[in-house]
């Protein structure tokens, strides 16, 4: 039987198809891995299971309780292990899941949060000055009353802060070129 | 040369653990928020806090504002309210914030450059100090640079009180001995003169760098700027005119009119140019003094 292809035709097939390979390949670790959505970056492990639904949704209480800084700073705070402890003394006082926060405020050493809204570090975001113009805390951060592990539900890409940006800068009649400048947020 | 054998199923396995690594190098890196265990008091995460404080230079204090992050000092700037000062920093003073705090720098004490522990390093200072007491300090040497901390001097006034034996040596590269002596022979006693640059229609500096290395270069800094800015749309413009006389190139004579050059070696002596005339920098050090007693006659 003769040979349907020739020699070169044969190594131009096997390149293509170890082409096909690697772009699924890229495809595949584009989709399924790289991405937040699937990377666990949305809603990573924490070292308690720390629920927002219930201490927001269930208890009431004010965001600001433990994010104490939120008006005053860029950074929105997160509870020392004193902070817990002020309930946690008293509630739920021996209950094994709890064990890390009892042993930081023994030891002093601090607990290891995984961030979960994390900004490039080129962008000056300053949650003082949103709160201070009515922004709610749910904006971004979505329902957490609703969450029993913390996740991210906005993109928080260059284009969504500008959506906003925008939307807002018409909605108060702001300065579209001062809400939109890029020194307002890339300093 | 040594031949590769690599089975096709080798090839396949190590195909998946080069995808596999390259898909875990793909995710964004996970960041960590560490909370203080025990919340200071009056501490704001993200809001610096400012520190006034004094560097200390040519035994002058400079005053200084430092900014403070979570407990780390991270900037130094100059003080507005400090007339040493003014608002601005030196090269000295912006440097100055890795003396109090350089993640570099070691962290434990170290013995024959092995690490060693504190409670080993308190224990030998104590020897020492025990040994040093019993002889009223005899083989106790201080060495200090120019310092004018009043603290530091009761300090050292009280360790001679208890050890008379101690001696305290002062040396320091960038000194303002000559000036000072200039200014007992003229006052009676050590003054340090400040001159009011901005009202100078022309200054003659002889081997002072007045801008560079003078105590109060930083006012006086400001103040020359000031003097070479018109006040007004209707004063006329005169700048202040600079003579200055120094062997190197430094700032001080960049912005000088004159720069007449003179050889490195021939320093001017404070009392017979007149001037006050401070001679600064290494090549003045007390060991070479005695060979520059010559004086170039256009000084004079």
């Amino acid at each position: 039987m003769p040979q349907v292809f020739r020699p070169p035709a044969v190594f131009a097939l096997k390149l293509a198809l170890l082409a096909a390979v690697l772009v699924i390949a890229v495809i595949w670790v584009t989709l399924y891995k790289a991405l937040p959505a699937h990377s666990g970056a949305l809603s990573p492990q924490q070292p308690i299971p720390f629920s927002h639904k219930h201490h927001v949704g269930d208890d009431g209480i004010d965001c600001r309780y433990c994010h104490w800084s939120v008006e005053k700073s860029s950074f929105a705070g997160i509870p020392s292990a004193q902070v817990c402890l002020t309930c946690h003394s008293q509630l739920f006082s021996d209950a094994a899941i709890l064990e890390p926060l009892r042993e930081s405020a023994r030891t002093g050493k601090p607990l290891a949060w995984a961030r979960v809204h994390d900004l490039p570090d080129f962008v000056y975001f300053d949650h003082s000055i949103h709160v201070a113009k009515g922004v709610g805390c749910v904006e971004c951060h979505g329902h957490v009353e609703r969450m029993p592990r913390i996740e991210r539900v906005a993109s928080l890409e260059m284009q969504w802060c500008l959506e906003c940006h925008r939307r807002e800068a018409a909605d108060r009649h702001l300065s579209v070129q001062r809400m939109t400048d890029c020194s307002t947020c890339h300093r | 040369m040594p031949s590769v054998k690599l089975t096709r199923r080798d090839f396949l396995k190590l195909s998946a653990a080069s995808a596999a690594l390259a898909s875990a190098g793909c995710s964004p890196p996970a960041e960590r928020i560490v909370p203080y265990a025990r919340q200071p008091e009056n501490e704001l995460p993200g809001v610096p806090r400012f520190y006034a404080s004094a560097a200390s230079f040519v035994g002058a204090a400079e005053g200084v504002l430092i900014e403070s992050n979570t407990g780390r000092p991270t900037k130094v700037e100059g003080n507005p309210a400090h007339p040493g000062s003014t608002g601005s920093t030196s090269i000295h003073g912006q440097a100055s914030v890795l003396q109090l705090w350089d993640p570099d720098r070691s962290k434990a004490p170290r013995k024959r450059g092995q690490p060693a522990t504190r409670a080993q390093f308190d224990r030998e200072l104590n020897d020492v100090l025990t040994r040093i007491e019993s002889r009223r300090g005899e083989g106790l040497r201080v060495l200090i640079g120019a310092c004018d901390s009043p603290t530091l001097a009761a300090q050292l006034t009280a360790l001679i009180h208890r050890l008379p034996e101690a001696r305290v040596h002062r040396w320091d590269p960038l000194h303002r001995d000559r000036s000072h002596e200039g200014a007992r022979l003229a006052f009676g006693e050590v003054l340090e003169p400040i001159a009011r640059i901005e009202e100078a229609g022309a200054i003659l500096s002889l081997d002072s760098r007045f801008l560079d290395d003078h105590p109060f270069r930083l006012n006086y800094a400001r103040q020359f700027a000031a003097a070479r800015t018109p006040r007004s749309a209707c004063a006329a413009f005169t700048p202040s005119r600079a003579r200055l006389r120094s062997p190197a190139r430094w700032p001080t004579t960049d912005t000088a009119c004159a720069w007449p050059t003179s050889k490195p070696g021939c320093s001017t002596r404070t009392k017979r140019s007149g001037a006050t005339c401070s001679s600064i920098g290494a090549s003045s050090s007390a060991a070479s003094r005695s060979r520059r007693r010559r004086m170039p006659s256009s000084i004079a």
